[in-house]
């Protein structure tokens, strides 16, 4: 609204004029308020949006701060991810472990458990023992009865027929007659010494003590050994301490029976010097009775063996000075029975101190029992003679030979040891074979042939024939070639033993695990043969290097220069496996290698081995790909590798299979090398001996030389020094085959001469005795001719390879 | 979450790796259950599902989503030369018997971001083998490949790379082996002449033949033992005889159904040898 004033009243022309125009006038005056409003609109919008811009520049820098950290977080995340699942995978781990643990020991419990069971049965078995050992004295003592009786009139017999009552019996037939009463009485000594030992053992030997007056017994072992002493010229002397007692209170018989054992061992070994029984009182008031002499004396480490019944101080001693073993068994029995007992003080060589200590009164109830005496009549009555007869056969158990049928592997035990075979017998039985012992040689090769083990272990001491021979024989024929045989023994062959096919030796007394060991072998061996491998390389020194590092049991190895040679060794026999160097002088080996491809009478090609120095194309590589089925670079982890490759090749199925009858031919063309132009010296008295092994060993082509005692041979070896071996008999005059090998291995240049010992009966004592001496084999009388060549086969230095 | 919640969980868990199964041929059905867990929870708030059901839709309508998950599940974290230890007893044990090789095959298996064949190239290079080796290197994660192909890292990462590398028996300086430009490196061609990058699953895809030493290390632990198993018969069917296997530090076949398939060959640095 406008208010107007004027002086004059408005026309009506100025009312209408003021009446359109006030509509203007509100209209602008609108118009400029609403302006300047918009003005101050816009100020201060503009205001806000400057700061708006502001916070949100703050805003965006807070915003990227927080992407940062987040993307941190992230990452971190990302780690703590990985290492929970590494945390979680360890944690699963121990777990495991834990529980492996557990498992452990549950099963070290149930080990425990079997082990006590194991204990109670060992005790059983002891118990067993103990009664079956005193089954054994009874029935000893029943039989030496026995044997006794019949003994006895073919003695009377005898010393009749040397009486030569009617004369009408030669001088020859009257020593004849003495041969049989002397070696009647001799049997006759060992059968009262048998049967006194059973008794001590059985508890049945009973003691009389009677008031003994010393003097009196020492005057008459005076009397019995004054003239043994004249003879052999050695002083004997009795010296008796002052102050003690003349009578004792003991068994007259048995002190008597043990000083008389004492004092005939004591002449026995000395040759020389004296023998002296010495009485006196011990420092515990025993009455001390020492059988002292000057003669050989007893090691330190025999001093025990020698009181074992049937042992005596070494296996040599037998031969030399005869006797049973059993007297100082038998005496320190006895001692003991008295309230005594008898010790040994020896220093080989200079002489013995045997004293046997007495009490002097004879007390029962201070006699410790040398065996329970619970056996009483009701079982000693005789068995049917037959029966008895039976058990003293040399036939220690009873082994599996009637349960063949039975599954698990058989072994085949060639041992004369009864110890021994036990042991193993109860080892193979542990081990779920069934284990058939030979106790000879002879029987050995006969059960191999006819049952056809899966495995077999063999003694290199036994009473006919050698272990090797043994060994030889098996891997000569073809249907027990494959066997795999494990030598056990005292006597180190092991060289030899290996080199002919053995898979391994254990020397006795062997560990238990040894002796499995050996098992483990069988086990690896059995799914495998004798392996052939050929080695094609013509530095000798590389090729010498891994024929060492190759060679094995059961791996039979070829080594050739030439790829021709190769190609020749390939033509006569096949092989498991080649191994063959890039480089040779005559072809390289990739024509060697095309060329065996192409070789038709190569029937089957061997898995090929590349064994090279230089670094091969992708293009070489994959030529010789088509040939060889590894290659491998030489360098510092190379040998391991050839070994396991060759090994693999030879150990799977897949490897060629030779034919075998061209395999057979050529391992006889081989054996038969043995005797070609060979020079053989025989060294025995017996001409038909002579005779007969010259023509079957000049049959064989071997050229024979020969010497009728131990000296012609020594001189036939200075006249012919490139003799190859010496078969010597041992039984000769002159210079008997002991010495002759002595004095043969004397000489160095014959150090290493293959001389192998022929004896006439083959106990384990001549057998050592030979060894001794210097033999490298034995072979016993009567001589098969089997034997003696592959005894030969064995020893005869190999053509061209040495 | 209580009980029912977690087996709903389970649930899905399973349907949505049955389904990429299906769909895109990834097989995660037996990888560790516990750590997929982890994975997938993660992938929701990152991929802006709500429930694993939401997720699943969204990676089966969108390759995209799919690859973007895959990297979250396939854990690329790695070093050059990490646990120096394993790679010297590489190099003074395996070495000299694969020298005896004339031509050798090394497979890395999970090569993930490819530091370990970088430095399996580099140890193979400095033991004069480089030339004569063939070298695979595979992951299931096609994008991580492309990564490793190109030998590309931090500058700052090279500290770390270079004390390991030291630490396992190095002949030279690890520089030697990258050019850098700013802060970022390079490393030479030459190295990778040789090594083939494969897209392949220890899963679902097939064997090697005739290799001399496989590497896969931090693999196996984000798998079930079942696939664990089976991962390692693959192995040992890819391996040649006597071919060897190194695995992470945490990782073992000792109790695997195939333990006795290999025997341990530097037992603290899981190398084994096939028998």
């Amino acid at each position: 609204m406008i208010e107007l004033a004027s002086f004059a009243t408005f026309s009506e022309h100025q009312k209408t004029f003021l009446e359109h125009v006030s509509e203007n006038i509100g209209i602008a005056i609108n118009t400029s308020i609403s302006r300047k409003k918009q003005q101050e609109l816009l100020e201060r919008s503009q205001g806000l949006t400057e700061e708006l811009q502001t916070q949100q520049a703050e805003l965006k820098a807070t915003n990227d701060e927080l992407e940062a950290q987040a993307r941190a977080l992230q990452e971190s995340q990302t780690k703590l991810k990985s290492q929970q699942s590494e945390l979680e995978q360890t944690n699963d781990q121990l777990g495991e472990q834990t529980q492996a643990l557990e498992e452990q020991r549950d099963i070290l419990n149930e080990n425990n458990a079997a082990l006590n069971k194991a204990q109670t049965l060992l005790e059983e078995r002891s118990d067993e023992v103990q009664r079956a050992s005193q089954y054994k004295s009874e029935f000893l003592a029943n039989m030496s009865h026995e044997l006794r009786t019949p003994l006895n009139s073919s003695l009377i017999l005898a010393k009749l027929l040397a009486d030569n009552a009617g004369g009408n019996l030669t001088t020859e037939q009257v020593q004849y007659a003495h041969s049989i009463s002397s070696a009647g009485n001799d049997l006759l000594n060992l059968i009262n010494d048998i049967l006194d030992l059973s008794k001590v053992e059985a508890g049945k030997l009973e003691i009389r003590p009677e008031s003994v007056f010393l003097p009196r017994v020492l005057h008459s072992l005076e009397r019995t050994f004054e003239p043994l002493a004249r003879d052999k010229k050695v002083k004997f002397e009795i010296i008796v301490d002052a102050g003690l007692p003349e009578t004792i209170s003991t068994d007259r018989q048995r002190v008597e029976q043990i000083l008389k054992n004492l004092l005939s061992n004591a002449f026995k070994f000395t040759d020389k010097g004296q023998v002296t029984l010495h009485v006196s009182r011990s420092s515990d008031g025993k009455l001390s009775l020492a059988v002292i002499d000057t003669g050989i004396g007893v090691h330190q480490a025999q001093q025990e063996v020698i009181f074992e019944a049937f042992r005596q101080a070494d296996g040599t001693t037998n031969r030399k000075y005869g006797g049973t073993g059993l007297g100082l068994s038998i005496s320190r029995d006895l001692a003991r029975l008295l309230g005594g007992s008898v010790g040994v003080e020896s220093t080989p060589g200079e002489g013995s101190r045997f004293t046997l200590l007495l009490p002097e009164t004879y007390d029962e109830s201070r006699v410790e029992s040398a065996a329970p005496k619970a056996y009483t009549s009701s079982i000693s009555v005789p068995a049917p003679l037959k029966q008895r007869v039976e058990r003293i056969k040399p036939k220690p158990f009873a082994d599996d030979r009637r349960k063949l049928a039975s599954p698990g592997r058989l072994l085949l035990l060639i041992e004369d040891e009864t110890q021994f075979s036990q042991i193993i017998f109860d080892l193979a039985h542990e081990l779920h074979y069934k284990c058939v012992v030979a106790q000879d040689a002879e029987e050995g090769l006969e059960l191999a042939k006819s049952l056809l083990p899966d495995a077999i272990m063999l003694d290199m001491m036994l009473p006919d024939h050698s272990g090797l021979s043994v060994l030889d024989q098996l891997k000569d024929d073809p249907t027990n070639r494959h066997i795999p045989v494990h030598i056990a023994s005292a006597h180190d062959y092991m060289e030899k033993a290996l080199q002919m096919g053995a898979i391994g030796y254990v020397m006795k007394p062997a560990k238990r695990e040894e002796l499995k060991a050996a098992f483990i072998k069988f086990e690896a061996k059995l799914s495998q043969k004798t392996k052939r491998v050929l080695i094609v390389e013509d530095d000798k020194l590389q090729r010498e290097s891994m024929v060492k590092l190759i060679s094995g049991t059961g791996i039979e190895i070829t080594a050739v220069a030439l790829a021709s040679e190769a190609l020749e060794s390939l033509k006569q026999g096949t092989f498991d496996c080649m191994v063959i160097d890039l480089k040779l002088p005559d072809m390289s080996g990739e024509q060697l290698l095309k060329k065996m491809t192409e070789r038709e009478e190569l029937s089957s090609l061997p898995p090929v081995i590349v064994y090279t120095g230089r670094s091969l194309s992708r293009d070489e590589e994959d030529q010789l790909r088509k040939y060889s089925r590894s290659i491998i670079i030489k360098g510092a982890k190379s040998p391991e590798r050839l070994i396991d490759e060759i090994n693999l090749f030879l150990h799977s199925a897949e490897a060629g299979h030779s034919p075998e009858r061209r395999k057979m031919l050529t391992a006889m063309r081989s054996r038969e090398d043995a005797f070609e132009g060979r020079r053989i010296l025989l060294v025995d008295d017996d001409a038909r001996n002579l005779f007969a092994l010259t023509a079957a060993l000049e049959q064989k082509g071997a050229h024979i030389e020969v010497a009728r005692n131990g000296k012609e041979a020594l001189s036939k070896l200075k006249e012919d020094p490139r003799t190859d071996l010496v078969l010597m008999d041992i039984m000769m005059p002159e210079m008997d085959g002991f010495e002759a090998t002595r004095e043969i291995r004397k000489q160095k240049r014959f150090a290493q001469l293959p001389i192998i010992a022929v004896t006439a009966k083959a106990t384990k004592n001549d057998q050592v005795l030979c060894m001794e001496a210097g033999a490298n084999d034995y072979l016993a009388k009567p001589i098969d001719l089997h034997q003696l060549f592959s005894v030969i086969r064995v020893w005869a230095p190999r053509l061209g390879r040495d | 979450m209580d009980g029912s919640l977690t087996h709903q969980f389970a649930v899905e868990q399973q349907l949505l790796l049955e389904s990429i199964n299906l769909k895109y041929n990834y097989d995660f059905r037996h990888y560790s259950h516990k750590s997929m867990k982890r994975t997938l929870v993660h992938a929701m708030h990152r991929l802006g599902c709500p429930t694993l059901k939401a997720l699943q839709e969204k990676v089966l309508r969108d390759p995209e989503c799919f690859f973007e998950l895959i990297q979250s599940l396939t854990i690329p974290v790695s070093e050059m030369f990490r646990d120096p230890t394993y790679y010297l007893s590489l190099r003074e044990k395996v070495i000299p018997l694969l020298k005896t090789y004339p031509s050798i095959k090394v497979w890395v298996a999970g090569c993930s971001t490819g530091e370990e064949v970088y430095s399996l190239a580099i140890l193979l290079q400095e033991e004069e083998l480089l030339e004569r080796t063939t070298l695979y290197a595979t992951d299931i994660n096609p994008r991580v490949l492309e990564k490793a192909a190109k030998g590309f890292w931090s500058l700052e990462a090279m500290n770390k790379f270079s004390q390991n590398y030291r630490m396992s028996g190095g002949k030279r300086l690890l520089s030697d082996y990258y050019t850098a430009n700013g802060d970022s490196v390079t490393f030479h061609a030459a190295l990778t002449k040789n090594v083939t990058f494969a897209d392949h699953s220890l899963v679902t895809d097939a064997v090697f033949s005739d290799t001399h030493l496989i590497s896969c290390r931090n693999v196996l632990i984000y798998f079930e033992r079942e696939l664990q198993d089976k991962t390692i018969a693959l192995f040992y069917e890819s391996l040649c005889r006597k071919g060897f296997l190194g695995l992470g530090a945490q990782e073992t076949i000792q109790f695997s159904k195939y333990a006795d398939h290999f025997d341990p060959f530097v037992k603290k640095d899981r190398i084994f040898q096939k028998k």
